[in-house]
């Protein structure tokens, strides 16, 4: 009866591990056009000790995080993940990020954010799915539009870069309308 | 220039005592009703114990510049009647949340919450430099809202149905001041 639930269209959803994986990670992290997308903390220049060392303190606190690989080749090239904060509510938080650049622009993102959500319906058995982009990230709205989120509103000028204020916009899909 | 950050005529801005102030917390966390208007984790009484940890590792958190704690009392008067604490301070950006609330409902609407409110905003902008301050409220508290707007508070966002309390589900609201909509006053 179990559908495949990690496996999506061009992307997998496969275990994240810092003994191996905290290298890759690190290297994505060095890229800051990637990482302005993703974080709106300042970027910050760290080893991959560090950086397998915070990857295991998430998965202790209970934040574990998915590597998106590509079907085809089986190649890491993102991470995604969902937080339940606190977990009575029914409503998770999605984090994702390609971090190989070549994927960006084709599909893969949106692809791999499908699965992560109908993990989230069907496993976590979630009320809502909830996500927050950068007004500055048009390719993410996009995507996000794509696979069902609404936008919700949005913080006003909740970020200053490169000298220019942006909205940190709010969007969320619920379970009616995933299934609808 | 106002120099009077924590001083206002009704209530004080003051330091949270672990001790003292764990015991007063700790019976706030008996009243579900203030649990849900002041957090959206799962409503649980604390024993003082740990009241003490949480307002310890705020002091270690304040020292390192990344929560301001306030213990709200009334002048001449150590009892604690409310907390605000600013938080999730992101510098860069020049913007923070903040949490307020007055424990017992009989300390409430007489303007207390009012003034720590006013004192919180200007240590925001005029100490902190912050742009923006925001704050989440549950759709279903609307003497939150109502408190709220009188800042000139604005509502940016409603996470709809993020919120499952007592058998029903509500919106999670965010709402924020800029620094230039902030009178001083």
């Amino acid at each position: 009866m179990t559908i495949d639930l990690f496996r999506g269209k061009l992307t997998r959803l496969a275990a994240m591990n810092p003994e191996t994986d905290a290298e890759m990670v690190t290297r994505w992290n060095e890229d800051t056009e990637y990482f302005r997308l993703l974080d709106s903390g300042p970027p910050r220049l760290f080893t991959s000790k560090n950086t397998k060392e915070w990857m295991e303190k998430r998965i202790e606190r209970g934040k574990p995080e998915f590597l998106i690989r590509e079907l085809e080749s089986d190649k890491p090239i993102g991470f995604c993940a969902l937080w339940t904060p606190p977990p009575q509510h029914g409503n998770a938080f999605v984090a994702i990020g390609i971090g190989e650049r070549d994927y960006w622009g084709k599909g893969y993102g949106s692809d791999a954010l499908k699965t992560l959500v109908r993990y989230g319906f069907l496993e976590l058995n979630l009320h809502r799915v909830s996500l927050g982009v950068f007004e500055y990230n048009a390719r993410a709205i996009k995507a996000y539009e794509k696979v069902g989120f609404k936008m919700e509103g949005r913080e006003r000028s909740a970020m200053l870069r490169d000298g220019k204020r942006w909205d940190f916009f709010c969007m969320g899909i619920l379970r009616s309308e995933w299934l609808g | 220039m106002n120099t009077q950050l924590f001083k206002g005529e009704k209530v004080r801005l003051t330091a949270l005592n672990p001790d003292k102030d764990a015991e007063v917390m700790s019976a706030w966390s008996h009243d579900a009703d203030f649990l849900h208007r002041t957090t959206t984790e799962i409503a649980a009484p604390i024993p003082p114990p740990g009241y003490k940890k949480k307002i310890e590792e705020w002091m270690k958190d304040m020292d390192k510049n990344e929560v301001f704690v306030f213990g709200i009392r009334q002048p001449g008067d150590e009892r604690l009647i409310g907390m605000a604490q600013i938080y999730w301070v992101e510098w860069p950006h020049g913007a923070a949340h903040f949490t307020i609330g007055i424990g017992k409902p009989e300390d409430r609407n007489k303007g207390l919450g009012s003034e720590a409110m006013r004192l919180l905003l200007r240590y925001s902008f005029h100490e902190l430099n912050l742009h923006r301050l925001a704050t989440f409220v549950s759709s279903w508290n609307a003497d939150g809202l109502r408190f709220l707007a009188r800042f000139g508070f604005v509502e940016e966002f409603r996470r709809r149905e993020s919120l499952y309390i007592m058998g029903q589900r509500y919106d999670q609201v965010g709402v924020s001041l800029l620094k230039e909509e902030w009178h001083d006053n």
